[in-house]
């Protein structure tokens, strides 16, 4: 004989629902007072974020003529045939001579699973450059990390006032460079082991497919502005400004068009700045945005009269206030390279040709540093090797 | 800007995979015991849950979270507390028969409809399909959690069954307040890819079924499985 249903009180159980209706929201009110209390009390005591100003140097009015010193292939960890994507940072330790530094990705090819991030420093008594490095692993970074990283890809260096050297790399996870996540590193002098700090929350959607790849412009505030670039579908660049920890203060984006990506900032004075990107639309020109605030805001503006074929650029503003481009001259293919200059910006003129290959060899990604008297540049070298050249920078004519 | 640490993060993201994980485990389990007697008694449920939560602690591959943090980062806190409010459910057996039936009414229709309004917003700003960003205010969370205030007020108005869900809306808040989880953004604490997804879903089963049911839906709180 099956047991009779249980009986239930009506009243008891209407009640019963009622209460489980009202019984979170007392919750939820103390909740949301206490959050509001924390944050309110938070905004309050933080230190005030001044507006972003260029540090910027000026030390002759007269122009500077540039005449190469010096050209090299920086060396390669052994067995290893592909390099790409350079990046330069000056240290600077009180009583040592300033000592330069470059990192880029060596591996098999582009995102093979074997590509780790390596450097070398231009010892400065010698001036040789030192044995390549290994500066980041992948498998090791995935075990500070926590979670599995798929692939290593361009670094990008900056060197902070107490002269910590912080590395900002690409990682991703599954699917390719769409994939990627910037990974915020740190070592101490530049001395290895660098330390991962975290993840930069760049993105909603599984904080995917933000990349770094050109240089940060310093501030003022010992702070750095890092550029950075979406690229799903649309592309677009940003602007990362980082305090003088290095730690993440802002977000802000440089264009409102979808084709751009790899932005180069320089800066005409401290409050006027200029980003020079990368075409991936069909126009093949260089593409430029502006601020007129130290970079807390950007407006689009027409392109360069220089061509690009979808291949990074480099910029820089030299002592004498004048800028300077490395870039592909080219629309299609990156088997040239040159040297642009320009005394405001707008109207270019091609002053060295660095690079005349044949159309299936590529001379791409440079960088671009001052150290002294002395313009640096790095590039990918064939894919195989990065090239290093140096300019003294002299009062021209 | 306060990020929060990758030991904590690492934290976090384990605790949450974990619950994740756990419901998983009983939902598979649930689907099983029609076939499996073995797995219907409530100590194997509540054994396997917690191995499946407990596997994210394991060391660096064999930890799920090990990969799923590649793919997917961590979840967001909403959805975690969600998650964690599903499995209480589970295991609260009401006075009413048909109180089992409303264990998985944690989010109804005002709380997917924002959820899904906001997260189309927010990714449509970030893909470029509209020339806004949505996503770098997060990191000045002041306004942000003012809003997430009022949006609850706005859920009791309409939808006072949305108890649960502001419940953890304000979960997800109060952490990102006071830990800063998941990443220091607080849009990655009230919501994340799949909460949008499965807000979107909820959002349309209410249409579809309000269009063919030929009138307004009136009962904000009909729960959707």
């Amino acid at each position: 004989m099956p047991p009779p249903p249980t009986r239930i009180d009506p009243d008891v159980s209407r009640a019963s629902r009622l209460l489980r209706r009202i019984a979170p929201w007392p919750l939820v009110a103390l909740a949301f007072a206490i959050a509001l209390t924390v944050e309110w009390r938070a905004v309050t005591t933080a230190a005030v974020v001044s507006p972003p100003e260029a540090a910027i140097e000026t030390t002759t009015a007269r122009p500077l003529a540039l005449r190469e010193t010096r050209r090299e292939l920086l060396p390669m960890p052994p067995d290893t045939p592909a390099a790409h994507a350079s990046t330069l940072a000056l240290l600077r330790i009180p009583g040592e001579a300033p000592q330069l530094l470059a990192y880029w990705f060596a591996g098999t090819r582009e995102s093979a699973p074997d590509v780790r991030i390596v450097g070398s420093r231009l010892e400065p008594g010698t001036q040789q450059w030192s044995p390549a490095f290994v500066a980041v692993d992948r498998h090791q970074l995935s075990r500070e990390l926590g979670y599995a990283v798929r692939r290593l890809g361009n670094p990008v260096a900056w060197v902070d006032a107490a002269q910590r050297v912080h590395l900002f790399v690409v990682a991703t996870g599954l699917g390719g460079w769409a994939a990627s996540r910037v990974v915020h590193l740190i070592a101490d002098r530049g001395n290895e082991p660098f330390v991962p700090q975290r993840v930069l929350p760049l993105s909603p959607f599984f904080n995917t497919s933000t990349l770094v790849r050109t240089m940060p412009l310093s501030l003022t505030d010992g702070g750095a502005l890092l550029p950075a670039y979406f690229e799903l579908g649309n592309r677009y660049p940003v602007a990362l400004r980082l305090d003088r920890t290095g730690t993440l203060l802002q977000l802000i984006r440089i264009s409102s068009r979808s084709t751009m990506l790899q932005p180069a900032l320089v800066a005409l004075d401290a409050r006027h700045l200029l980003a020079f990107m990368r075409d991936h639309s069909d126009a093949h020109r260089v593409q430029v945005a502006e601020s007129a605030d130290g970079g807390a805001s950007w407006t689009d503006r027409a392109p360069l009269d220089l061509p690009n074929p979808n291949a990074s650029i480099a910029a820089l503003r030299l002592p004498d206030g004048s800028l300077v481009l490395a870039l592909n001259p080219v629309t299609e293919n990156r088997h040239q390279l040159a040297l642009a200059r320009s005394r405001d910006g707008r109207d270019w003129t091609i002053e060295q040709a660095l690079e005349n290959g044949n159309e299936d060899e590529e001379y791409s990604y440079p960088s671009l540093i001052v150290v002294g008297d002395e313009l640096h540049l790095t590039y990918t070298w064939k894919r195989r090797a990065i090239a290093h050249r140096v300019y003294r920078m002299r009062e021209g004519m | 800007m306060n990020l929060p640490d990758l030991v904590s993060q690492g934290i976090y993201a384990r605790l949450a995979w974990g619950v994740i994980a756990a419901v998983i485990a009983i939902r598979m389990l649930n689907g099983a015991s029609r076939r499996a007697a073995w797995v219907r008694g409530p100590a194997v449920r509540r054994l396997i849950a917690a191995l499946a939560a407990a596997s994210m602690w394991l060391p660096n591959e064999l930890s799920p979270a090990f990969w799923a943090g590649m793919l997917l980062q961590a979840p967001s806190v909403t959805l975690a507390a969600l998650c964690v409010a599903w499995i209480w459910r589970c295991e609260r057996p009401g006075p009413d028969a048909r109180d089992s039936a409303r264990r998985s009414d944690l989010w109804p229709a005002a709380p997917a409809i924002t959820t899904a309004t906001a997260g189309l917003l927010l990714y449509a700003g970030v893909f470029a399909w509209l020339p806004y960003d949505l996503y770098s205010p997060g990191f000045r969370p002041l306004a942000g959690t003012a809003i997430a205030a009022a949006i609850a007020v706005l859920w009791r108005a309409l939808s006072p069954a949305s108890g649960v869900a502001a419940l953890c809306l304000g979960i997800a808040v109060l952490t990102h307040a006071t830990m800063r989880w998941p990443t220091g953004n607080l849009w990655d604490a009230v919501l994340d890819p799949f909460l949008v997804a499965w807000s979107i879903v909820t959002a349309m089963r209410i249409a579809i079924r309000s269009s063919l049911a030929g009138r307004p839906d009136r009962d904000s709180d009909r729960k959707l499985a």
